[in-house]
C-alpha cells in the first residue's frame, strides 16, 4: 500500500500527526512553507495538466482497483492529537494542524495534483485555463455548502473562492511563498468564474505547495471568514465530508455530504477518529481491531503485526516523500564552498540509513527520490559526489580552508525523536572529521519559532515534510527578499537563476530538465542544506478496508474511495 | 479548629499570589522568550509580531511598579501585563489560549470531570494499597508477605508511571489483543462499563505508584505502634486481632499515615497527567501537557496558580484530620 494508503494518514496514522504535527503542528521547518504557498503544475494548456504521460508506479492504486464499491459504513482511525481548533488561519504554525485536517475532508479545492501524474485533476473547478503565462481563469461547477447556520447550505460562488484566497494570504507565510511572492490578485470576475494573476510566470502554480494546496487552498463561505468565534469550535464547508461532532479537538466524527459536487462519493458513510496520542496504545487499539488502519513507527512493528495477525491484514510500504537534513547558516565558517564541501563528505548518508531507520530508506539528493520524474539518475555523477562519503578528503578540505579545528559548533535540533537521533548520528560523524560539534537539543516550538525561522543556528537537522512537487524542496536554496528570507541566510546568483528558471519553465519536458539542472547546480555550489535520506514508510489496514488511492502523493488522504467490505 | 481553617485558608490568597508573581516573571522575563515569536511563528514580520504584542497586551510594562535608577525612582503605570491579568482573576476570567483563542477556564471546566475521576480512583487504590499491605507487612513481619510487600513497595517506587502504564497497554494487546477502549473520555453516567474499563486499570497502575511510599511508611509506623504498651494491654484483655489492629494501632499510627496520603496525593495528581497522555484521554492533564509543549503561556500561568491552590488545600485537610483521628491535637 502506499505512503497515502487510508486518507488521513498525516492524522489519523501517526506519520504527519505524531511524528511531524505533535504537539503543535509544528514539524519541521518547512512545514509550513510546505503547505502553504507557491503553486504549480504543468503546460500551458487550458486544464493545465501536463501533456507528458504519467509514469506508473507499481503501486499505483486509483481506489477502482478491489470492484463496485459498497456504499455505508463507518471507518475508525485513529487521531493522533486533538485540534486546538477549527480554524484553519494562523496565527502561523498552530493553523497547520487543522488547516490540514479539514483541508482534506470538510473544506473544498478548486484542483489537485497527485505527486505520480503531475497532472492537475480538476475538483470545484471544472474548467481552467491559462490565456498567458501569469494568469489563471478557473470556472467553477455546481457546488453547495454544508447545511449549518450561517450558511445554510447555499451554493459555493466564484467570490467565496477568492476571499477565501485572500484569508489565507492575510496570515504569516513562510520564506517564498506563492500567496505572498507570486499570486498578484485574485478576484471572482462572475458568480462561477475566478481570474488569478500573477506576479511573474509560474509552472507549478495548481500544486499542493501552491494554489492548489490542501490547506490555504481551503474554500470556505465568505461570510465566516473573520468570524473566529464560529471557526473555533466548527468547520463549514463544501467538501465531501460535514464535521459532525468532536470532543473539544479531539474524536472527530465526519458524516458523508450527500449534495457533495460529485454524488458518487465519498463511498463511506461516516469516519470515526479516535483519539489516540500514544504510539503503543495505538498499535494495541489496531490489534484489538479498534480502528481500521494504521500507520507503524518501524518496519519491525510492520513485521510484528503482520505475524500477528496474519492474513487478516494488509501491510504495505512506500517511499515517502520527507527527508532528512543538515542545514548550516550561511555564515563563518560555513561561508567557505570548501568547508561545506567538507561537511558533506564527513556524512555517511548510508551508515545514518542503517542506523535510523534499519536501511529502510533511499538517500537523497537536492530532491527526495519520491519525485521520480524529476530526481537526478543514480549514477549522475555530480549526484555521486553529492553522496561520496570521504573522511580523508573532507580533512583535506578543511585544512585548505584554514578551518579552526579547535572551534565548538552548535547543532541545534527539536527533541522529536526524529530530529535527536538524527542530530547525535551527525555528531558523531562530524567528530570523525575532527569537528567538535556540541547538541543544543530544543522544545520544538521553540526550535522552530525561534531558531529555525528566526535563522538562530549555526547548524540545525530536521525532517522535513513530504511535499508533494519539487517545487518546494528547490525554493528552500531561494535567496528571497526583504524579511523572507530562507533558513539559511543564503544567496546564490546561480542557485536562484537555476530554480527559477525551472519554477517559470511552463513546458513540462522543459522543466523536468530544467529541476534536474537546478539540482546540479545546488549540488557544485555546495549550498548549505545537505539532504540525508527518505524512509519507507509501512502501513496496515485489515483487508474489509478496500477502494484505497495509494501511491498518488496526498490524494487519497481526501478519502472519498475507500469503502468497507463487511456487513 | 474553624478558626485555624480560616487562618490558614487566609494564606491560600497570599500564596496563590506570589506563586502568579513568580511564574510571571519567569515566563515572561527568560532570555528568548520573545513571545510574538512563539505566537507569530516563523518568518512573521515586525509588523505581524507587533500586531501580536497588542493583542496580548505584550507592550505593556510586566508589572505595575518600575524602579529607574534615576528620578522618578519609582514609577506606577495603570496598565501592566501582571495586574491586568490579575483583575481578569479575580473575576475568574484566566485569558485565552494562544493556540485555539479558546477560554482557559472553560478547558479546564471541560477537562475537569475526567482528570478528577483519575485522580479520585488513583487516590483509592493508592490509600487501599497502601494502608492494607502496609498494615499485613507489619502484622507478619519478616514473613513471605511482608518481603513481598516490601519488595514491591521498592519496585513500586522505582519503576516510572508511564512504563508501567506502556506495559498495560502492551501486555493485553500482546497475549489477548485486547485494547482499552480507544476515543478518550466517556462519562460514567453516559456508559460506565466504558468509563471504568478506560479509568480502572489506569487508576490501578497510578495508584501502585503512589502507595509505595504510603505501604513503607504504614509498615514502620506500625511496627512502633504494634510493640506500644497499650497495644499489647488490649491483647492482653483478650480483644480480637481485628479490634485491636483497627481500633487501636491503626488509629494512633494515622497522622503520619495522613501525612503520607497527602503526599501520595501529590503524587498521584502528577502521575495523572502522564496517564492522561499515554491514554488519549482528553481531560486536563492532556491539556495542560499540550499547552506547556506549545508555550501557550495563559494556560502554563493557569497551571501554576491552580497545581499551588490544590496542594495547598490538601495540606490543610491533611492537617485538618489530624485533630480528627487524634483527640490530643487541638487547634486553636
Amino acid at each position: 500500500m502506499g505512503e497515502n494508503e487510508f486518507g488521513l494518514r498525516y492524522w489519523q496514522q501517526r506519520r504527519l500527526s505524531r511524528r511531524r504535527l505533535l504537539g503543535t503542528a509544528a514539524v519541521g521547518a518547512a512545514g509550513v512553507a510546505a503547505i502553504g504557498l507557491v503553486g504549480c503544475s504543468s503546460s500551458k494548456n487550458s486544464s493545465g495538466s501536463s501533456k507528458t504521460a504519467a509514469v506508473p508506479t507499481p503501486n499505483v492504486q486509483d481506489g477502482t482497483q478491489d470492484g463496485p464499491a459498497k456504499m455505508g459504513g463507518t471507518l475508525r482511525v485513529r487521531q493522533g492529537t486533538a485540534l486546538p481548533s477549527m480554524k484553519p488561519f494562523g496565527p502561523s504554525i498552530f493553523a497547520l494542524a487543522q488547516g490540514l485536517y479539514l483541508g482534506f475532508t470538510v473544506f473544498d479545492h478548486m484542483w489537485y495534483v497527485p505527486t505520480d501524474t503531475g497532472i492537475t485533476q480538476p475538483f470545484l473547478a471544472t474548467k481552467i485555463e491559462q490565456p498567458d503565462a501569469r494568469t489563471v481563469i478557473a470556472t467553477l461547477g455546481d457546488a453547495v455548502f454544508h447545511d449549518k447556520a450561517p450558511v445554510n447550505g447555499r451554493k459555493v460562488k466564484a467570490s467565496d473562492v477568492a476571499a477565501s484566497y485572500k484569508r489565507f494570504r492575510d496570515e504569516i507565510g513562510i520564506g517564498y511563498d506563492w500567496l505572498h511572492g507570486v499570486m498578484d490578485d485574485i478576484v471572482a470576475t462572475d458568480d462561477r468564474t475566478v481570474k488569478i494573476t500573477q506576479k511573474q510566470p509560474w509552472a507549478w502554480v495548481f500544486t499542493s505547495s501552491n494554489a492548489g494546496s490542501p490547506w490555504t487552498g481551503s474554500i470556505l463561505p465568505e461570510e465566516i471568514l473573520h468570524n473566529d468565534d464560529l471557526m473555533a469550535k466548527d468547520a463549514i464547508g463544501s467538501g465531501a465530508w460535514i464535521l459532525a461532532s468532536h470532543d473539544n479537538g479531539a474524536n472527530i466524527q465526519l458524516k458523508r455530504f450527500d449534495n457533495f459536487r460529485d454524488r458518487t462519493r465519498p463511498k463511506l458513510s461516516a469516519v470515526d477518529n479516535r483519539l489516540i496520542t500514544d504510539d503503543v496504545a495505538g498499535l494495541a487499539a489496531f490489534k484489538a481491531g479498534e480502528i481500521d488502519t494504521f500507520g507503524f513507527n518501524n518496519k519491525t512493528d510492520a513485521e510484528d503485526t503482520r505475524s500477528a495477525l496474519g492474513d487478516k491484514i494488509t501491510v504495505s510500504s512506500d517511499l515517502q516523500r520527507d527527508y532528512l537534513c543538515l542545514m548550516l547558516k550561511y555564515q563563518p565558517p560555513f561561508d567557505d564552498d570548501r568547508v561545506r564541501h567538507a561537511i558533506n563528505l564527513l556524512i555517511d548518508r548510508d551508515e545514518a540509513l542503517q542506523l535510523l531507520v534499519e536501511g529502510s530508506g533511499l538517500k537523497t539528493g537536492p530532491l527526495p527520490p519520491a519525485h521520480k520524474k524529476y530526481v537526478l539518475p543514480d549514477d549522475d555523477k555530480d549526484l555521486q559526489e553529492y553522496w561520496r562519503h570521504d573522511v580523508a578528503d573532507a580533512k583535506m578540505l578543511l585544512d585548505a580552508a584554514g578551518f579552526d579545528l579547535g572551534q565548538e559548533l552548535q547543532l541545534k535540533h527539536s527533541v522529536r525523536p526524529v530530529d535527536a537521533n538524527l542530530a547525535q548520528v551527525l555528531q558523531n560523524q562530524l567528530g570523525r572529521g575532527g569537528l567538535k560539534v556540541k547538541l543544543v537539543p530544543e522544545d520544538l516550538v521553540k526550535w522552530f519559532s525561534q531558531s529555525l525561522g528566526q535563522s538562530n543556528f549555526q547548524m540545525t537537522c530536521f525532517q522535513h515534510l513530504p511535499y508533494e512537487d519539487p517545487d518546494l524542496p528547490l525554493r528552500f536554496f531561494l535567496g528571497g527578499e526583504g524579511d523572507r528570507k530562507n533558513f539559511m541566510q543564503y544567496q546564490n546568483a546561480e542557485v536562484d537563476r537555476a530554480v527559477l528558471a525551472a519554477a517559470t519553465e511552463l513546458d513540462e519536458t522543459a522543466r523536468i530538465e530544467k529541476v534536474k539542472q537546478a539540482q546540479k547546480v545546488i549540488i557544485n555550489q555546495w549550498s548549505p542544506m545537505f539532504n540525508i535520506y527518505s524512509e519507507i514508510g509501512y502501513g496496515s489496514r485489515y483487508n474489509f478496508v478496500k477502494g484505497a488511492i495509494t501511491g498518488r502523493g496526498s490524494l487519497g488522504l481526501f478519502n472519498q474511495t475507500t469503502w468497507l467490505d463487511k456487513a | 479548629m474553624l478558626r485555624y481553617a480560616v487562618r490558614r485558608l487566609s494564606f491560600l490568597p497570599i500564596i496563590l499570589f506570589a506563586v502568579s508573581i513568580l511564574t510571571f516573571c519567569l515566563l515572561r522575563v527568560l532570555p528568548t522568550e520573545d513571545i510574538a515569536d512563539v505566537i507569530g511563528g516563523s518568518n512573521a514580520t515586525d509588523q505581524q509580531k507587533e500586531a501580536y504584542r497588542e493583542r496580548y497586551g505584550l507592550r505593556d510594562p510586566i508589572f505595575p511598579i518600575s524602579v529607574h535608577a534615576s528620578m522618578p525612582v519609582v514609577t506606577v503605570q495603570r496598565h501592566s501585563q501582571y495586574s491586568d491579568w490579575l483583575l481578569r482573576a479575580l473575576r475568574g476570567d484566566f485569558g485565552q489560549t494562544f493556540t485555539s483563542g479558546k477560554s482557559v477556564r472553560s478547558e479546564f471546566v471541560r477537562g475537569f470531570p475526567a482528570s478528577f475521576e483519575i485522580v479520585f480512583l488513583s487516590l483509592v487504590f493508592s490509600v487501599i494499597f497502601g494502608i492494607t499491605f502496609g498494615v499485613l507487612s507489619a502484622m507478619y513481619r519478616n514473613s513471605i508477605l511482608d518481603y513481598a510487600v516490601r519488595i514491591f513497595a521498592v519496585l513500586g517506587t522505582s519503576i516510572p508511571e508511564f512504563f508501567l502504564l506502556s506495559l498495560l497497554i502492551i501486555i493485553p494487546s500482546y497475549l489477548w489483543r485486547y485494547s482499552m477502549p480507544v476515543g478518550g473520555y466517556v462519562s460514567l453516567l453516559e456508559d460506565p462499563l466504558t468509563n471504568l474499563r478506560l479509568f480502572v486499570p489506569a487508576a490501578f497502575v497510578i495508584g501502585i505508584g503512589g502507595s509505595s511510599g504510603l505501604m513503607r511508611l504504614v509498615r514502620t509506623t506500625m511496627l512502633e505502634v504494634l510493640r506500644s504498651d497499650y497495644v499489647r494491654t488490649a491483647s492482653a484483655k483478650g480483644l480480637r486481632q481485628r479490634s485491636v489492629i483497627v481500633s487501636h494501632a491503626l488509629k494512633n499510627a494515622g497522622t503520619p499515615i495522613m501525612t503520607a496520603v497527602g503526599t501520595a496525593f501529590i503524587a498521584v495528581f502528577g502521575g495523572s497527567v502522564i496517564a492522561e497522555k499515554i491514554l488519549s484521554i482528553n481531560g486536563n492533564g492532556l491539556f495542560f501537557f499540550v499547552s506547556t509543549q506549545s508555550r501557550d503561556l495563559p494556560v502554563i500561568q493557569f497551571l501554576a496558580v491552580y497545581t499551588a491552590g490544590v496542594v495547598v488545600l490538601i495540606n490543610l485537610l491533611v492537617d485538618l484530620s489530624y485533630a480528627w483521628i487524634d483527640p490530643r491535637v487541638k487547634y486553636s
